[in-house]
């Protein structure tokens, strides 16, 4: 695996993903050709309502699935290499918590609860970095500091039920820096945290793009944590992509109706609840999705030829594609 | 934008239609637990065990070939024949026959039984659940006493002072058997009794026994159902069991264990008799648990938190 | 004039480590036909205070005044009656409703409670006009929860607690666990209902830019205390609290072009054994020795409540 990537190279390709769940009831169209391009140093938001398949996608890169999967077409590839084609053993050994690094929501899941914070970054430390115990030491110590731990040494002796969520999750971003990880995947890590824990979480984030250049994989369902860390947006419905651009751009100038309709929708950006506007209708099982482009029963530009073919993501300026028939009418 | 938002009152609501509409879809809670019960082959092959034994239980005396304490002793530990299809036991009274008005004697145990116990042990654990307090500590404690007691050995203490019969041992075997249901039911109490549905109820004004009746009732029933149907085989046994030792129903009222316990005396002679009446309980006990397995599934499906 | 009034209200409970003073010493008033937003983060009592006005939990001391009357040891029948004109909204609706009953039925017990309806058809228009309000159908009378979609629960809940038509709601993030576009549109007809039925709202939430959208009056609280309360555009436009201030800042808004700052660090500290004096003096930028010795009282500073030092 080479590692002469520099800034703005594409480290992490989605291309055309197809994902389908058995279930029961039928099978569930999960993920339906998506597109995704994490570049080197980049922070690439993924923002989504409930069952869009913003976080099957991220699961499916690190070959998380559960067993009634089935991967139905597409790659995904990390610097190159197609990580769908790994086994299992390469993957944890290789990819996971080595070059690519998770955390979720709720980290006390991902920590042993049986080992303190400190022992758990000094495996990774020890694995990745140096074998000498003093000097693993020192460097969990250093990690810990980083991630702006108050007084690391007391974090290095606790348990993770001694830790706060906030804590327990920059304990999460130390393990992941010790791994010196070149990617980060973070599915809706501060949701479970407080305005001023996630202020502060964001920032260490955001500091570790500029002095790592980390590239992050940032899953989330709050548009206004979207707009506060990341540099490029991809907008899914449906297991669909529906607008991919520049988070300037995108907040600016949003192409596709139901960004618009989901940037509408978010307090902050309405000051009084009359001018919020709302998308009709609900989200689609995706066991028998609508056809063409999915977002069409809920859409207000949807013609026949939206129930018909699905639309391409088209570039429409630099950088900004959109997957829609009419997105020139759309205002 | 919204074509589905509507003001109070403003639209005129055609009642009668609506209605109709209604009870053309309504498919009723327990269609869809049989629906989910039939799933499970297994739960339907001994619900299909079960009714044949409740309809040989009840029609005992017109499909049993003879009267089952009618002896022969010209015809003692015999092998199956036509006249007795499986056999005759040590006084030449039909096997056939026992085994059938044995089923009454096993159901009315099992049933009766779980009935009262399951009815003493789910009031007292609700009201140990939802009070708390000291009066739930007297109830748990008085569980934990009754727990310490070991069963048999307090049945038989309990069938031999109360004399023989069918009700010592249903009042044995229920004394142990209450402390289970009340445990059940507690611990189910606990685990809603932080669920929002209960503090809603009390902000919409329901009174306190409404909410034990009406809220967490109904929530705990499927697990009381279902513990139902494992004990209903367990007091079969014990029941089985005292008989075995002994006390409780005696000849000659035929019942299974009776029949184990004679039967195995002169198993070298003819082992039919014990295997025959052995697997009545064997078979019983299975088709309960299997039915309670099918019952677990169907009644507990993905209420809470499901997709 | 005030609908809803605590006076010097307190919650404590009891816990392994200690009494954790969640609800500690608030004074705050709801007025008629307004939205009333309480924010703050967790641990601060918001979720407690609004239980406690309801008396779903019993206070620990102080009062609570409903519609000029004192409530705060009503019990038994005279509390039930007046739960006709209370009601809360949960922020899960998955567990607010009980698996083993169908919308009908949740619907049908407020109503036969409080002796709403005389005849079942007039129960029956009654259910789907709200039904119809919250933009369900009556097909959904038969439906149990599980059935429904969050948003729809959600729905339901809110139907279920304006079915009595009450005076005084309290919404308790009533729209976290769903997504925005659900959200704006289950704001969209609590607005409309209070409207139609000049209910008043007291709307807790941790989150803010919901808050800003939706309320009249605006209180923040921290570890238990209420520490400014006052007209919410106000607040929002300057904001006088240093927690207040910090609080702010701290909220990301969906504008790539404005970035947070971090201006709290540390911990919220516990409620159990809070600090003595002023509860945010720990991670206060601003704090003197005074704060660290002496509790602030509420007092009205520019045309608001303030519980700070600095504004004596």
């Amino acid at each position: 695996m080479s590692s002469d990537i520099h800034v703005g190279d594409p480290l992490l390709v989605i291309e055309d993903l197809k994902l389908e769940f058995k279930t029961e009831e039928g099978t569930v169209k999960a993920l339906d050709g998506i597109n995704i391009t994490v570049k080197k140093g980049e922070i690439h938001g993924v923002i989504g309502e409930t069952g869009c398949g913003k976080s099957v996608t991220s699961l499916t890169t690190l070959g998380l699935l559960d067993n009634n999967a089935r991967i139905r077409g597409g790659e995904v590839l990390y610097k190159g290499v197609n990580l769908l084609k790994m086994n299992d053993e390469d993957l944890r050994q290789k990819i996971r918590g080595n070059e690519i690094s998770m955390i979720f929501q709720n980290p006390s899941t991902s920590l042993n609860p049986v080992y303190t914070a400190g022992e758990q970054i000094k495996e990774s430390v020890v694995i990745y970095q140096s074998d000498d115990k003093k000097e693993a030491q020192k460097l969990v110590l250093d990690e810990l500091d980083r991630v702006k731990l108050p007084d690391p040494e007391d974090v290095y002796d606790k348990y993770p039920h001694e830790l706060s969520g906030g804590m327990q999750q920059r304990v999460m971003i130390a393990m992941m820096l010790a791994c010196n990880s070149n990617l980060l995947i973070a599915d809706e890590p501060t949701t479970a945290l407080d305005v001023s824990i996630q202020a502060q979480f964001l920032k260490i984030l955001r500091g570790l793009k500029e002095s790592r250049d980390l590239s992050i994989l940032y899953i989330t369902h709050d548009m206004a944590v979207i707009s506060e860390i990341c540099d490029v947006v991809t907008v899914m419905y449906g297991g669909q992509i529906a607008e991919k651009a520049d988070v300037h751009e995108l907040f600016k100038n949003p192409k596709h109706p139901y960004t618009i309709g989901l940037i509408h929708s978010v307090p902050g950006v309405m000051e009084s609840i009359e001018e919020f506007e709302t998308i009709p209708g609900t989200v689609p099982r995706l066991i028998n999705p609508p056809s063409g482009c999915r977002f069409h029963p809920r859409c207000e530009y949807a013609r026949e030829i939206c129930k018909e073919k699905k639309p391409e993501l088209e570039e429409i300026e630099k950088d900004h594609f959109v997957a829609c028939h009419f997105w020139e009418e759309v205002e | 934008m919204t074509k589905d938002d509507s003001y109070f009152g403003e639209k005129e609501i055609d009642l009668e239609k609506e209605i109709e509409d209604l009870k053309k879809k309504e498919t009723s809670q327990i269609e869809l637990v049989w629906l989910r019960f039939k799933r499970n082959k297994l739960a339907l092959f001994g619900l299909g065990v079960l009714l044949m034994l409740i309809i040989v239980a009840i029609f005992a005396p017109i499909l049993a070939p003879h009267d089952p304490i009618k002896t022969d002793i010209y015809n003692t530990r015999a092998y199956p024949s036509l006249e007795h299809p499986l056999g005759t036991d040590q006084l030449g009274r039909d096997t056939l026959s026992r085994l059938m008005y044995g089923a009454r004697i096993a159901l009315l145990i099992g049933l009766l039984v779980v009935f009262v116990s399951g009815g003493i042990g789910v009031t007292l654990g609700l009201i140990a659940g939802t009070k708390g307090g000291w009066i739930d500590e007297v109830i748990m404690r008085t569980v934990d006493a009754f727990l310490a007691f070991p069963t048999l050995i307090f049945g038989l203490a309990l069938a031999t002072s109360l004399g023989f019969g069918l009700y010592p041992v249903i009042i044995a075997v229920g004394l142990v058997m209450w402390t289970r249901f009340a445990r059940i039911t507690r611990g189910e109490v606990l685990s809603i009794k932080n669920e929002m549905f209960i503090e809603s109820a009390e902000a919409i004004g329901e009174s306190k026994t409404h909410i034990v009746l009406r809220y967490f009732l109904p929530n705990i029933l499927p697990s009381i159902v279902v513990m139902a149907t494992i004990q209903i085989p367990w007091a079969i046994l014990a029941a089985a069991a005292l008989n075995y030792l002994g006390v409780g129903i005696q000849p000659p009222t035929s019942s299974w264990g009776e029949m184990v316990k004679s039967g195995s005396v002169y198993m070298q002679f003819n082992p039919l008799l014990v295997t025959v009446s052995g697997m009545a309980i064997v078979i019983t006990v299975l088709a309960f648990n299997f039915v309670g397995d099918g019952l677990r599934d169907a009644l507990d499906p993905v209420r809470r938190g499901g997709k | 004039m005030n609908l809803v009034e605590t006076e010097n209200l307190k919650k404590f409970f009891d816990s392994k480590k200690g009494t954790v003073k969640a609800v500690n010493d608030v004074s705050i008033n709801v007025i008629k036909g307004e939205t009333l937003g309480v924010v703050g983060e967790s641990g601060c009592g918001k979720t407690t205070l609004g239980r406690t006005i309801l008396k779903l939990i019993k206070p620990t001391s102080g009062k609570i005044y409903f519609d000029g009357k004192d409530i705060t040891n009503l019990d038994g029948e005279d509390m039930r009656s007046l739960r006709k004109k209370m009601n809360i909204v949960f922020q899960d609706p998955v567990s607010a409703l009980n698996p083993q009953m169908t919308v009908y039925d949740h619907l049908n017990r407020p109503l036969v409670i409080h002796n709403m309806v005389d005849s079942e058809e007039e129960k029956l228009r009654r259910m789907v006009d709200i039904l119809n309000t919250m933009g369900l159908k009556a097909e959904h009378l038969i439906r149990y929860p599980h059935e429904l979609s969050g948003g729809q629960k959600q729905r339901v809940c809110i139907a279920r607690a304006l079915c009595l038509e009450p005076d005084f709601l309290v919404l308790d993030e009533p729209t976290s666990a769903l997504d925005v576009s659900v959200q704006s549109k289950i704001l969209k007809l609590l607005d409309r209902a209070k409207r139609k039925f000049k209910v008043s709202y007291m709307f807790i939430s941790h989150n803010i830019n919901l808050v800003r959208a939706i309320s009249d009056r605006l209180g923040v609280m921290y570890l238990g205390k209420l520490v400014e309360i006052g007209d919410s555009t106000d607040i929002f436009n300057e904001p006088k609290h240093p927690y207040t201030q910090a609080l702010f800042k701290s909220v990301p808004q969906p504008d790539p072009d404005e970035k947070v700052e971090a201006p709290l660090t540390g911990q919220v500290p516990s409620p159990v054994n809070p600090p003595e004096g002023c509860a945010f003096a720990p991670r206060c930028p601003r704090s003197q020795s005074v704060c660290e010795r002496d509790n602030p009282d509420l007092i009205e500073a520019y045309g608001r409540k303030i519980a700070c030092h600095r504004y004596k």
